[in-house]
């Protein structure tokens, strides 16, 4: 059972989807590696089956998996879709950062050079 | 699958279901969403062959319902409803003996996820046991349409996972599941589509995704909101 | 239909070892008392042996009325109705259950009677006697042709009569839970409206065979088809009513 705590104002295959994407990127799923089933995915999140479906098909819409008929659902082996991934992910989470640190004020130095610091208390 | 046309039923002093016009299609979770009383349960035994309804018609695969519809809808009631007599194996010999659809195997593999002993008297289980001796019952069944009135309550936060597993577990593209309940946020994330019901009809109906894209809220946002 | 008989059965279970554990103790003190030969206690063992017997049948057929009642009133009737079976055969599965449990109440009954007689018998005579005597009384039955007729028609007559006043109280039951399902002390309605129907019946048995007086084989097959007539339109009515009309 996996404890994903869950944002009401997300959609929740949005969610399910970037922590997939996020376990690719990381390495907890290997290129190549088997997936699990929509039907296991869907316990594994306790989410709706047709959701986790959902989530598998827009992962293969995005090139990040394939299927096998009959053999199931795999990660995909490019790497370069993997660097993909984690750069668009990498680039979301420093927009986000960036936005909210020039609403309080921070210029570019200040952020480069908090950033430095803090880098080793994270 | 189900189809339901302006469904009544009317008792002497009260009018429990005014004209509820729903479709279950196969492949579905969906909930059913009111307050106690709201006419959701009614409903639900109408479904399942208990309650016979004062008008309206209903039809499970063109078929009405009566003794064959009953051998592919399983109903779970609020209610502690085995013999007095039976143990827990007894209540699976039960089903087992009524229900061609209904998995021995499953049954126990069930029973033992929720912690029972096949020797315990039904009678004599605490209401948290009990429940979850009639889910097992009930999802040990391979049925096309389940109809759980109900399925968390009084189970323990622990054993809801195993219980929500076991309705996922359950649904697959040919069967649907109906799960009525006033607890919401587990339902959430499990469920296709919302059916909200108040005072006997349905006020809104629809897949749960686009009803919280077009309303920018959650489902226990939203049922807040109707039944405040 | 065997499986819902087999379930029938079971819910019944406990007033049948009732039953049974009296015969058994009842029993021993008829064999104590012949044994220890106290004229007292033999007698007091047969009397009230015959009451249990009178009681027994009488609350071993109604039983599945008071099951009936008592599967409509509560949650349990789920356990029925949920089930693919028809009102008709959960119906009929309930009458079948109850006269194979008056019949075997009465072989019970009656084979312990037999025994006992045959005990007291080889008590006080030699056993060459006692199947003397059974064998005397064997030949003479079977010489006794029409008497045989008479009272095997009886038999059957009291059978049927007996099977329609169980389904007549299972009409009744299902009536009252049809129309006055909000009522309170619906027992009490079925009752009344048990014994209603019943005096219906007569009135229409009268009716039709009014010349009761003179009891002939005739009479008492007309009679018995009547009551057979009115035992499959009361099992309909009630089947019907509880498929169309009862809600639990």
């Amino acid at each position: 059972m996996y404890e994903l705590e869950f944002d009401n104002n997300v959609p929740i295959y949005i969610q399910v989807l970037n922590n997939i994407k996020s376990d690719i990127v990381k390495g907890a799923l290997l290129p190549g590696e088997k997936m699990l089933s929509a039907r296991d995915l869907a316990i594994k999140y306790q989410i709706n089956p047709n959701t986790a479906s959902r989530i598998y098909k827009e992962l293969e819409a995005e090139e990040l998996c394939y299927t096998k008929r009959g053999l199931g659902t795999f990660v995909t082996e490019d790497q370069e879709k993997v660097e993909n991934i984690k750069e668009e992910m990498s680039n979301a989470l420093i927009d986000t950062f960036i936005k909210g640190m020039k609403e309080l004020g921070f210029s570019k130095e200040q952020l480069i050079e908090m950033i430095s610091e803090r880098y080793e208390r994270g | 699958m189900l189809v339901c046309r302006d469904l009544v039923k009317s008792y002497r002093n009260k009018t429990a279901v005014s004209g509820i016009s729903l479709d279950v299609e196969p492949g579905k979770i969906y909930a059913l969403l009111g307050p106690n009383g709201s006419g959701k349960t009614t409903w639900m035994k109408i479904v399942a062959g208990l309650v016979k309804p004062t008008s309206g018609t209903i039809t499970y695969n063109g078929e009405p319902i009566g003794a064959n519809t009953k051998r592919k809808i399983a109903y779970m009631p609020t209610e502690p409803f085995f013999y007095d007599y039976m143990t827990i194996a007894n209540v699976g010999k039960y089903y087992q003996d009524f229900f061609d659809d209904f998995d021995p195997n499953r049954f126990e593999e069930l029973i033992k996820q929720m912690d029972l002993n096949m020797t315990d008297k039904a009678k004599s289980l605490s209401s948290g046991l009990a429940a979850k001796l009639k889910i097992a019952a009930t999802l040990a069944r391979k049925a096309e349409l389940y109809l759980l009135d109900e399925p968390l309550n009084g189970v323990d936060i622990i054993a809801r996972d195993h219980v929500i597993t076991a309705i996922l577990e359950a649904a697959n593209e040919n069967s649907s599941i109906v799960l009525s309940s006033h607890l919401v946020d587990e339902l959430e994330k499990i469920i296709d589509n919302a059916v909200f019901i108040k005072d006997g009809s349905m006020v809104l109906c629809g897949e749960a995704e686009k009803i919280r894209a077009e309303r920018g809220k959650s489902i226990v946002d939203l049922y807040k909101e109707i039944y405040a | 239909m065997f499986k819902l008989m087999k379930y029938e059965f079971r819910k019944q279970l406990l007033s049948k070892i009732v039953i049974l554990a009296m015969v058994g103790i009842l029993e021993l003190m008829f064999i104590y008392g012949v044994i220890a030969e106290k004229a007292n206690t033999v007698a007091s063992a047969v009397g009230f042996f015959m009451v249990l017997a009178f009681i027994s049948i009488m609350f071993v057929s109604f039983e599945c009325a008071f099951t009936y009642s008592k599967d409509l009133k509560t949650k349990q009737s789920y356990m029925l109705f949920l089930t693919p079976n028809s009102a008709y055969g959960i119906v009929g599965a309930k009458v079948l259950t109850t006269i194979a449990q008056v019949f075997l109440t009465g072989v019970v009954f009656g084979t312990v009677i037999i025994a006992n007689i045959l005990f007291m018998a080889a008590k006080y005579h030699s056993v060459k006697e006692v199947i003397e005597v059974v064998q005397q009384f064997f030949k003479e039955a079977m010489q006794l042709d029409i008497q045989m007729d008479l009272i095997v028609s009886l038999l059957v007559y009291m059978l049927v009569y007996w099977i329609l006043l169980i389904v007549i109280a299972m009409f009744a039951i299902t009536l009252t839970y049809t129309f006055l399902a909000n009522a309170k002390f619906k027992e009490l309605v079925s009752i009344a409206l048990f014994f209603l129907i019943l005096w219906g019946v007569q009135k229409i048995a009268e009716f039709i065979l009014p010349d009761l007086a003179h009891i002939t084989s005739y009479i008492m097959l007309g009679a018995t088809g009547i009551y057979l007539v009115l035992t499959a339109l009361f099992y309909l009515g009630t089947a019907w009513m509880l498929d169309k009309k009862v809600s639990v």
